[in-house]
């Protein structure tokens, strides 16, 4: 396996402004490594870049720690998967994936074995005098799937591949493309919007937003301690509340507006900040601590999903939510009390949206560890 | 693994050949083997197109010898001798003539055709395929079919006007008929053509628009009017230019038919200009005719574009 | 209601139908008639004169004509699929410098009517010794500019990751375009290569002008020698040439109608 490392990588059309802005990554051998962002957020154009689909405009491409920048897409020693999944409409199955084997010149033993432990692992053994366009979607993939893996490229390039399936088969998907990686411990870099996927699926992700990376980590990670806003309400759903508010030095409190206040001590002078809290932070008062901050807030819509509740409502005009444990029938506009604890609390940078005060993040990051 | 043997090999290579490499690239594209699938078209248009069309230009403005070579520079000599030619002025007017007696007609006949084959019926296929069925007939044979039936004794016209004691028509020989006689013939020419062309357009048009106009209580010609011409617009504007430019290049019906007879009144442009040029070996003097029919086509192509365009309603 | 709609329907198509049909109807009854029944005007044959085709056969080299014909089409054809087809891929799936430029110019030609050319290559096709030749015949015709547009709006609608998933399995571009792109696009190269073998079986000046013998004369031009031998009378021998000069494209015409309607209105309107 291969590891693929860009350096201050960047990316610009034409003389036109950089889409993708100094790139810093390095992924490791055997890795799951996800690319995860808002649609246009540059995330398929860097796997096109180390697949040398695209151009790198400005900074250096190490694939096993070889410069390859230059190095045409068929000698980076990878292999590709894409959203539409890209099968030739004229082909089975079986001629489908093995084309790029016959173009490589390889045996035909070696062929037929390697077709045939595919399509065991993918279970398509049936399938394979069939033509694309009689497989269901989910088939597809798998074909897809199979054509990437009998190529036995040490890295595997995945842009949204489950994109076009539907919720229930992507679930299944999910998994199962996890388990195939664990299994022939191909070094994964893996392209989607859904930061469900990012979370469930990756050893770890880059959250892009603009081109620009945001975050590099473990998804609990990332999830836990978000560098900056940005990252804060991409990742986790339902999304991180998030209000503007102003730290008084003096009285020790947030001020989220005239009424409402939140009695915190912090290690620095007053400024404009912003406040995040995840909706599973918010607590009913009487599951809460003794410590917990409470506050009486208007309900104003209560959707009961199964086994959990998610209550909005306004705080300074901005919708939050809440995510309760069970079910609770409250009609809204009921007024009620919510807790939250101190140490939930994340403050960001009003200003360039860092954060700067993330109470339960480790006092020295944890290395990370495949 | 197989593909880690492939070795990553060029590391980044010397500084002076990615140099080469870059300037290279500046030059002819990233892949310069575009060329390579592009040079049969190149020198075929080269060659046979854009050389010969110059060249028709240059053969203008000269005098040319018994074999057609060029041979004095006269300037706009034989523009001038060609403008001032009864000969040509009744050939360009008999050319618009023809347009205008063969353009409107053939693609009238030709929307209500199929107008008609579009309409969802059993069998439907089978009149489709006979309407369309003149394309597949040569300028030829449907010339030497029409010669048949414009007999003047033979010919099943005259026999059929005979029968209601009308006397027959000289159709082709008679100055007052002959370019009708020869309208008719690529009237009916044409027809397959414009018709497949026109049906194309029509399949093409959305079928939820007929629906909610149904469901709104539109009539037929209230839906012909606000919905099928107006979407088929585009194929109209397509098969307008066409049929134009087919007119004024018309060729093998008049060399069957009349010979550019009687009286040159069906001596159409490419026919004079045929006549000019492989019968006479007046190379200069057909060239200059071929220029002015170059400038007539462009210009009718241009003023299709300029007016046509304004009031096609492209989906 | 419907009924008498759906009916009336068919007697108006009916109707058309004979009257298009008409010429052609006719001139294979004709093709029947002894010379006595021509110029007595009847429609039908009393009985079938299958001598004017033998004669027809024997007048002139019909057969020959015939094998010229089908030659010289399948040649064009040919060589129009493969050079259009190259010329598509290069505006669809290579990246080079110009290529705009390059496609104006392609469909400009489009805008040249044959007749500006028709002098200078006749003087270059003399020069080559090409009169009275097949190549004088086919070769200038290869190049197409409606090909090439036609094809363009076809491989336009191949998905870009195919090429790429292409490159990236290191398959190059002849070996992509031969065993990929040419196979999808098996129904519009169908559509042009009927189009193509229609018009070129039916061209008519330009062998009228590079055949003046008839070693390599196609069909039409055989018609047009046929037609101007015969004497007034053998309308059923001339009528019989016809027949063998219109059959062969109306079932080629018959096979490849849906094919061409829909190919050409595609490639006429996007």
């Amino acid at each position: 396996m291969k590891s693929v490392e860009l350096i201050d990588a960047s990316k610009a059309y034409g003389n036109g402004p950089s889409v993708i802005e100094k790139l810093n990554v390095k992924i490791n051998p055997g890795e799951f490594f996800v690319l995860v962002g808002p649609s246009g957020c540059g995330k398929s154009t860097i796997l096109r870049m180390i697949a040398g689909l695209e151009d790198i405009t400005s900074g250096k491409l190490l694939i096993g720690g070889q410069p390859a920048n230059t190095l045409p897409p068929s000698k980076r020693s990878l292999s590709m998967v894409f959203q539409n999944y890209a099968l030739y409409p004229h082909l089975s199955v079986r001629e489908n994936i093995t084309f790029g084997l016959k173009a490589r010149r390889i045996g035909k033993e070696v062929l037929e074995k390697r077709l045939r432990d595919a399509a065991d692992m993918l279970d398509l053994g049936r399938y394979l005098d069939r033509k694309p366009r009689q497989l269901s979607g989910g088939q597809r993939q798998r074909v897809a799937l199979a054509r990437s893996i009998v190529s036995e490229a040490p890295i595997c390039l995945m842009d949204e591949p489950l994109s076009n399936l539907d919720a229930k088969l992507r679930g299944r998907m999910r998994s199962e493309i996890r388990q195939i990686q664990r299994r022939i411990g191909t070094t994964m870099i893996y392209v989607t919007h859904d930061q469900i996927e990012a979370m469930t699926m990756g050893d770890r992700m880059m959250v892009l937003h603009d081109g620009h990376q945001q975050q590099i980590g473990r998804p609990i990670d990332v999830y836990n301690h978000p560098k900056n806003t940005f990252v804060a309400s991409f990742i986790g759903s339902p999304q991180m509340n998030l209000t503007p508010v102003v730290y008084d030095a003096a009285k020790k409190l947030l001020r989220l507006n005239k009424d409402w206040t939140l009695p915190v001590d912090l290690p620095f002078s007053s400024r404009d900040l912003t406040l995040g809290i995840r909706p599973a932070n918010i607590r009913p008062d009487e599951r809460a601590g003794e410590n917990a901050i409470r506050l009486s807030i208007k309900v104003s819509d209560v959707e009961i999903l199964g086994n959990e509740t998610l209550l909005t409502f306004l705080v300074n005009d901005q919708i939050w939510t809440a995510k309760w444990e069970g079910q609770w029938s409250i009609p809204g506009g009921t007024v009620c009390q919510i807790a939250v604890s101190a140490e939930d609390l994340l403050l960001f940078d009003r200003e360039n949206g860092k954060c700067i005060h993330d109470p339960k993040r480790p006092s020295k990051p944890e290395e990370v560890t495949v | 693994m197989a593909m880690e043997r492939a070795q990553v090999e060029r590391t980044g290579g010397l500084p002076a050949t990615v140099a080469r490499e870059k300037l290279f690239r500046r030059i002819l594209g990233r892949q310069p083997a575009a060329w390579l699938y592009l040079m049969p078209s190149l020198i075929l248009f080269a060659v046979f197109v854009f050389y010969p069309l110059f060249k028709t230009i240059y053969l203008s403005f000269f005098l040319s010898d018994m074999k057609g070579l060029p041979t004095v520079f006269i300037g706009l000599d034989n523009y001038v001798r060609l403008f001032s030619s009864p000969e040509f002025i009744q050939s360009a007017g008999s050319t618009l003539l023809f347009v205008l007696y063969t353009v409107p007609a053939t693609i009238i006949i030709a929307l209500i055709l199929a107008l008609l084959a579009n309409e969802k019926l059993k069998g439907i296929g089978f009149f489709r395929t006979i309407f369309s069925s003149s394309m597949g007939i040569s300028v030829a044979a449907s010339s030497v079919v029409w010669l048949f039936i414009f007999n003047p004794s033979a010919g099943i016209l005259n026999r059929i006007l005979s029968l209601f004691g009308l006397r027959g028509i000289n159709w082709l020989a008679d100055p007052n008929w002959a370019l009708f006689s020869v309208s008719l013939t690529t009237i009916w020419l044409h027809l397959g053509f414009t018709f497949l062309i026109l049906l194309g357009g029509l399949q093409n048009i959305d079928e939820h628009l007929y629906e909610s106009a149904n469901i709104e209580g539109a009539g037929y010609f209230y839906q012909l009017r606000r919905i099928t011409l107006p979407m088929l617009s585009p194929t109209l504007f397509f098969v307008i230019t066409v049929s134009m430019i087919d007119a004024f290049q018309t060729f093998g019906q008049i060399d069957l038919l009349t010979k550019g007879g009687p009286g040159n009144s069906t001596n159409l442009i490419v026919y004079s200009i045929y006549q000019k040029a492989f019968i006479n070996f007046d190379f200069g003097s057909a060239s200059s005719a071929v220029v002015v029919l170059f400038f007539c086509i462009l210009l009718v192509t241009a003023l299709q574009f300029k007016f046509g365009e304004r009031k096609v309603h492209y989906q | 209601m419907r009924i008498v709609k759906q009916t009336s329907l068919y007697v108006v198509l009916t109707a058309l139908s004979l009257v298009l049909f008409f010429p052609m109807l006719y001139a294979f009854s004709a093709s029947f008639m002894s010379a006595q029944e021509v110029l007595l005007g009847h429609f039908l044959p009393s009985t079938l004169h299958f001598e004017n085709y033998l004669q027809a056969f024997q007048d002139v080299p019909l057969f020959r004509f015939l094998i010229n014909s089908i030659f010289i089409s399948l040649v064009v054809t040919f060589g129009v699929l493969a050079v259009s087809s190259m010329a598509a891929y290069a505006f669809v799936f290579l990246d080079f410098k110009g290529r705009k430029l390059l496609f104006v110019l392609f469909i400009s030609t489009m805008m040249i009517p044959w007749e500006a050319s028709m002098i200078p290559n006749f003087v270059t096709v003399q020069q080559l010794g090409w009169i009275n030749r097949y190549a004088g015949l086919t070769i200038p015709f290869f190049a197409s500019a409606f090909g090439t547009f036609l094809l363009r709006q076809y491989f336009k609608t191949i998905p870009k990751e195919m090429q790429e998933a292409a490159q990236i399995a290191g398959i190059g571009h002849f070996r992509f375009f031969m065993n990929v792109v040419l196979p999808v696009s098996k129904t519009s190269l169908v559509t042009l290569g009927i189009y193509t073998f229609l018009t070129t079986w039916n061209a008519y000046l330009w062998p009228l002008l590079t055949t003046t013998d008839e070693l390599v004369r196609p069909l039409q031009i055989g018609l047009r020698q046929l037609q101007s031998q015969e004497t007034v009378n053998e309308w059923g021998v001339v009528m019989a040439a016809v027949m063998v000069v219109a059959v062969p494209t109306l079932i080629v015409l018959f096979i490849g109608q849906k094919h061409l309607q829909k190919g050409l209105t595609d490639g006429a309107l996007k």
